[in-house]
């Protein structure tokens, strides 16, 4: 069992002649005796010519950290060429020169089967190269043996890396071609992109029916597939159509005759002057007995027409008949012809975006929830577009404008968009990342006021598992809330107005806690957190970008655009994995970028019709009067109420008090609310929710023992807020807190045996 | 991960063996570094052997094997243990020793030529065997009898203590320990159906078998073993019709990769194995299987040492590097090990792919990460 070994090409020479800076180096580390486990064997020199370009060849014996049970046959000692180009472009080659090294993973694709080349790197040369040390390298090489020992070396589904040449076309081959029939893929048009002189990328298409005429394809791929078989059954680069078609040949896969029939059928399809382009698929078995996986695909271009590829197979010749010339098949084909002057080019195949990938590349699962986005602009367009790149969603988008140019500062949409539709250009961009059996649905629309897109709009809504309100509107967001019938939940996202913070409120699975009642209580947030101080301040810069008194825009920082919609896309997936509602917002500082998150605590809500209103509270305003009450005891006290009114829905929401202001009078059996600093405060607390809090009512507690029945006094007060409100077309509210948390709640009258008694918490 | 150490001391031996429940076992101890000499390529064992203590958290091992009384197995014991028979022995940083285990010569052997190592190895395990603890002592149990009576100890009163060859040494199992040894040496020889000739002269000889997610590696610990005492331990083991104690992955040579392990002629280029040896070097050798010479280097064809009595024996070796190559197996040296310029510990850890020897580069940050830094200024 004597081993032997490859010749490493080129000719002896000495150490001391070498020249190559990293040869040098390699043998400088060695000869100094500092490193274990590698002995340099003999320098070479070739010369530039037949195998490339100049190089220097170290030639060394590695010990290996191998256990006594391989799973590949790699010895406790290999020898190994390092190949130094003088050129330094790409890594040093590694040969393993035992002449029967076993066929592993990660080799490079050579043109020759031997000696086989170690693939040692993962990273660009230019990465590797940024550290690379002589000693480095050669415990690089001792790992790779070692790993390919155990079989341990394993990355997944990487085939052989074409490392010298091959590299000029890239292949972009349809994501499920691999898994549609074979009839689909027998031919795609291809078409090429250049991108320098003999080079570019070929993007092959599935055919979308009859092709024109007169528009004959440059290119035509034609998809195989082959036998399912451990890797490693195309071990070097083949050189021409016979060599390719040994390689694969197996029990029942036979490209030729394969081939042969296919290019009869191609006959009248007017591609026969299209150079072809073969793509083999394996189902790859990576171990003997382990189900396939996926599939490992190679491509190769060949050197010649679909016709020259026809004759040269055997199928068909030109025949002559006076100044005609036709095509004419031979009959039984030529077998004898076996394709040995096609010539072919390895191509490196890509698979197009898709689904799978798209999450695949973002880390994520894909997501195939029914999403329609309310409003394209610039922050929903931009979110929308994260997710459907990160494999998420299959969209609706709802948007009634245009693509302006001023929009380009922060929108997703590119320059030539301009004048589009939002929801149409963005829907064709969603599409034209990956193709799938839904297309996005473009509604051009204002959700509240479809016009004629009412049904569209409505479809989109009743099919919608997640309605995503990118409006930045009150309207629109208290619209998807009480108006639209659709079990989907509801999230808001938008800015503040200086850009810097980026609110997310959204809603439980179950619905019980919507979007306008969210919106009440971070309004309630605002006032009261510290850690949201300065939200709403104003922005004051603007920026007119038309004539007319309303095209102003405000001018805002794209990059914090592009942050808070990176941050809203994973808010987005973040929805859609929790049950429970949740308010968040995101605050960045503008130079440094640095961002904090807010949590704004969320309280289950009651909501009850008084009369013809709706009154909607919530746990935390019960729950701060009733301890306001508490504290006074055996007084009575009070306050005003805060909240806002939604005059169309005919609903008035509470979410906070000011309590009771100094001069107030709190008697046992009495309490006349005082008014010191009161209007005031009311005024600063406008100002800080952007008039979204107002004054809505006034309460006071009745102390233990009595009833939350309206006092005589009570129907005073009530008649007085009345007269009052009323001139300003708004409905009295009162509410009377009694003990164990028990409260009546009279909006717009006050009737003896009337209000509403919500359930104590 | 059980671990053994093979240290580089030239023709001695000492063996590091790890278990996998952190417990420590030591085969010989044999200091043999000059000290004063910096040309000696020979490993520091006290300093090695305390670090390892060091990094370990402990003061001692489970287990002191002592395969006998030769200097190269027991050079400078007694600077480096606690040794329970005299106070001088008990001073300073000193390892512990849980049990001895002593061949039946080590209690009942008077040789003159001792050196101080030997000497208070066999006087820690004599004072053991009379106290009637921590000591584990292979022999059978009849040829111990006499020595005991003179200590008027009754042999019945420390039956317990004694284990005869075609046992399991009772200290570790492979249950708890992952590991067991089985005592081939010393062994009663029986010469004729009545007749069984106390074999006492002999060094102490285990097969180690560890287990690993159920994968057997085994270990010949040879001693100083010759080829008649290993031709018997085969046809002995194979009388008993059991070939599988002999199996081996890593053999440790006995005697430094002397000729006289293999066959009575040394050879001229390759010394030809008695049968039985043959039998136990290549049918019982598993693939990959490592042979261990703990000696100084192969000497060359023709060199000063080639020509010399002393071991390592060029002609065994060849022998050796042949029989590996056919198994995929490896032949190491210690002292060749990784480089003859500077030899280093052998480490071999044993998993479920068996043996592997390790080999890391100890370069850059990692060689200067593993020592403590020399004093600064």
């Amino acid at each position: 069992m004597e081993t032997t070994f490859l010749d490493a090409g080129g000719v002896p020479v000495d150490a001391r002649s070498l020249a190559i800076p990293r040869a040098r180096d390699l043998v400088g580390a060695l000869s100094r005796g500092i490193l274990d486990f590698v002995r340099v064997v003999e320098c070479r020199h070739r010369a530039a010519g037949g195998s490339g370009a100049e190089a220097e060849i170290i030639v060394v014996d590695l010990d290996i950290q191998r256990p006594q049970i391989v799973e590949n046959d790699i010895r406790f000692v290999e020898r190994i060429a390092v190949v130094f180009q003088i050129d330094d472009e790409t890594y040093p080659e590694v040969l393993a020169l035992r002449s029967d090294f076993p066929l592993v993973p990660h080799r490079n694709l050579r043109a020759e089967e031997f000696p086989r080349s170690l693939c040692l790197y993962d990273q660009s040369w230019d990465e590797v190269r940024t550290r690379w040390t002589a000693s480095a390298f050669i415990e690089r090489i001792r790992s790779w043996l070692a790993d390919t020992a155990t079989g341990t070396l394993h990355r997944g589904d990487q085939p052989l890396e074409p490392l010298l040449f091959g590299t000029r076309y890239r292949l972009v081959i349809p994501a499920d071609v691999v898994k549609v029939d074979g009839e689909k893929a027998e031919k795609l048009d291809v078409s090429l992109v250049p991108s320098g002189e003999h080079r570019g990328t070929l993007i092959a298409a599935k055919p979308q029916g009859p092709r024109p005429k007169g528009q004959a394809p440059q290119f035509i791929a034609s998809m195989f597939f082959g036998e399912a078989r451990q890797h490693g059954v195309i071990r070097h680069a083949p050189r021409n159509l016979e060599e390719l078609a040994d390689f694969v040949k197996g029990e029942t896969f036979d490209l030729l005759a394969e081939l042969r029939q296919r290019v009869i059928r191609w006959k009248e399809d007017g591609c026969l002057e299209a150079a072809l382009i073969i793509v083999i698929a394996f189902p790859l078995q990576r171990q003997a007995g382990q189900a396939a996986e996926i599939s490992d695909v190679w491509a190769f271009v060949t050197t010649k027409s679909v016709f020259d590829v026809g004759r040269l197979i055997g199928v068909w010749d030109r025949v002559s008949s006076g100044k005609q010339t036709s095509v004419g098949l031979i009959v039984p084909a030529d077998a004898s012809r076996r394709g040995g002057d096609v010539g072919l080019e390895v191509v490196r195949p890509h698979f197009s975006f898709s689904r799978a990938i798209a999450a695949q590349a973002s880390g994520a699962e894909p997501v195939t929830c029914r999403a329609v986005a309310v409003g394209v602009g610039a922050l929903g367009s931009q979110i929308v577009m994260n997710l459907v790149e990160g494999g998420f969603g299959i969209w609706t988008v709802i948007d009634d404008d245009e693509l302006m140019p001023h929009n380009l500062a922060r929108h997703v949409l590119p320059p030539w968009c301009v004048g589009m539709a939002k929801a149409m250009a963005v829907a064709g961009l969603i599409d034209a990342c990956y193709e799938e059996e839904n297309p996005t649905r473009a509604v051009v629309a204002n959700v509240l006021r479809p016009g004629e897109q009412a049904k569209a709009v409505d479809a989109a809504f009743g099919e919608a598992e997640l309605i995503l309100d990118f409006a930045a509107s009150v309207p629109v967001a208290r619209h998807l809330a009480r108006q639209v019938d659709s079990s989907a939940r509801r999230a808001s996202l938008f800015l503040n107005p200086r850009g810097s913070d980026l609110v997310c409120l959204s809603e439980d699975q179950k619905r019980t806690i919507t979007l306008d009642c969210l919106e009440m209580q971070y309004c309630r947030a605002l006032i009261r957190d510290e850690g949201l101080s300065g939200h709403l301040e104003a922005n004051t810069k603007r920026a007119r970008y038309a004539r007319s008194c309303r095209d102003v825009s405000f001018a805002l920082p794209t990059h914090l655009m592009s942050i808070h919609a990176g941050i809203g896309s994973q808010a987005v997936r973040n929805v859609m994995t929790t049950a429970d509602a949740a308010i968040n917002v995101w605050r960045t500082e503008a130079v440094n970028c640095g961002t904090v998150v807010v949590d704004v605590p969320v309280y289950p809500v009651h909501r009850a019709t008084v009369g013809d209103w709706t009154l909607v509270i919530d746990d935390w305003l019960f729950q701060t009067l009733s301890e306001l009450r508490v504290a006074k005891l055996p007084n009575e006290t009070g306050g005003v109420l805060l909240g806002t009114y939604d005059l169309p829905r005919k609903t008035v929401y509470v979410v906070d008090t000011i309590p009771s202001p100094p001069d107030s009078e709190e008697w046992p059996t009495l309490y006349i609310r005082g008014s010191v600093g009161l209007r005031e405060k009311v005024a600063s607390i406008t100002e800080m929710t952007a008039n979204q809090l107002e004054y809505v009512g006034e309460w006071h507690s009745h102390p233990d023992g009595c009833s939350c029945m309206p006092s005589d006094d009570d129907f005073k007060v009530f008649a007085w807020m009345t007269d009052r409100m009323s001139a300003a077309g708004l409905p009295a509210l009162m509410t009377i807190i009694g003990e164990g948390c028990s409260s009546l709640w009279f909006l717009g009258k006050m009737e003896r045996n009337g209000g509403w008694n919500p359930d104590p918490i | 991960m059980p671990r053994l150490t093979f240290y580089p001391l030239g023709n001695a031996d000492t063996i590091l063996i790890d278990l996998a429940n952190g417990k420590k076992i030591l085969f010989d101890f044999a200091d043999m570094r000059c000290a004063d000499d910096d040309e000696d390529k020979r490993c520091d064992l006290q300093s090695a052997l305390r670090d390892d203590l060091k990094n370990a958290k402990r003061n001692g091992y489970e287990i002191l094997a002592v395969t006998h009384l030769d200097n190269d197995h027991t050079c400078k014991a007694d600077e480096f243990f606690y040794l329970d028979h005299a106070d001088k022995y008990q001073k300073g940083d000193r390892a512990k020793i849980g049990t001895l285990w002593v061949p039946a010569c080590l209690i009942i052997e008077s040789r003159n030529d001792l050196e101080p190592g030997a000497r208070a190895l066999q006087a820690e395990a004599r004072h053991r065997l009379i106290k009637n603890y921590g000591i584990r002592v292979f022999s059978r149990p009849e040829s111990l009898r006499g020595w005991l009576k003179d200590q008027g100890i009754r042999l019945e009163d420390r039956q317990h203590l004694i284990t005869d060859a075609g046992n399991v040494a009772p200290e570790l199992n492979i249950a708890d320990d992952g590991v067991e040894f089985f005592v081939h040496s010393p062994f009663g020889w029986r010469q004729d159906e009545q007749t069984v000739i106390d074999r006492n002269g002999n060094s102490l000889v285990m097969q180690a078998t560890f287990a690993v997610d159920g994968v057997n590696t085994c270990v010949i610990l040879g001693s100083d073993a010759d080829h008649e005492a290993l031709s018997q331990i085969v046809q002995t083991t194979r009388r008993h019709k059991q070939d599988v104690p002999l199996v081996w992955d890593i053999f440790k040579l006995p005697h430094h990769c002397s000729y006289l392990t293999l066959g009575p002629e040394r050879g001229q280029d390759e010394t030809k194995p008695d049968k039985d040896v043959a039998w136990l070097f290549q049918d019982q050798m598993q693939r990959g299987g490592i042979i261990v010479s703990t000696s100084w280097p192969i000497p060359s064809k023709g060199s000063e040492e080639d020509e010399s009595s002393q071991p390592p024996h060029r002609q065994a070796a060849n022998y050796y590097r042949r029989i590996i190559r056919e198994k995929d197996g490896q032949f190491i040296v210690t002292m060749e090990h990784p480089r003859e310029s500077a030899p280093k510990p052998l480490v071999i850890d044993i998993d479920r792919l068996k043996a592997r020897v390790k080999r890391e580069q100890s370069i850059g940050a990692a060689a200067l990460t593993a020592v403590s830094a020399p004093r600064a200024g």
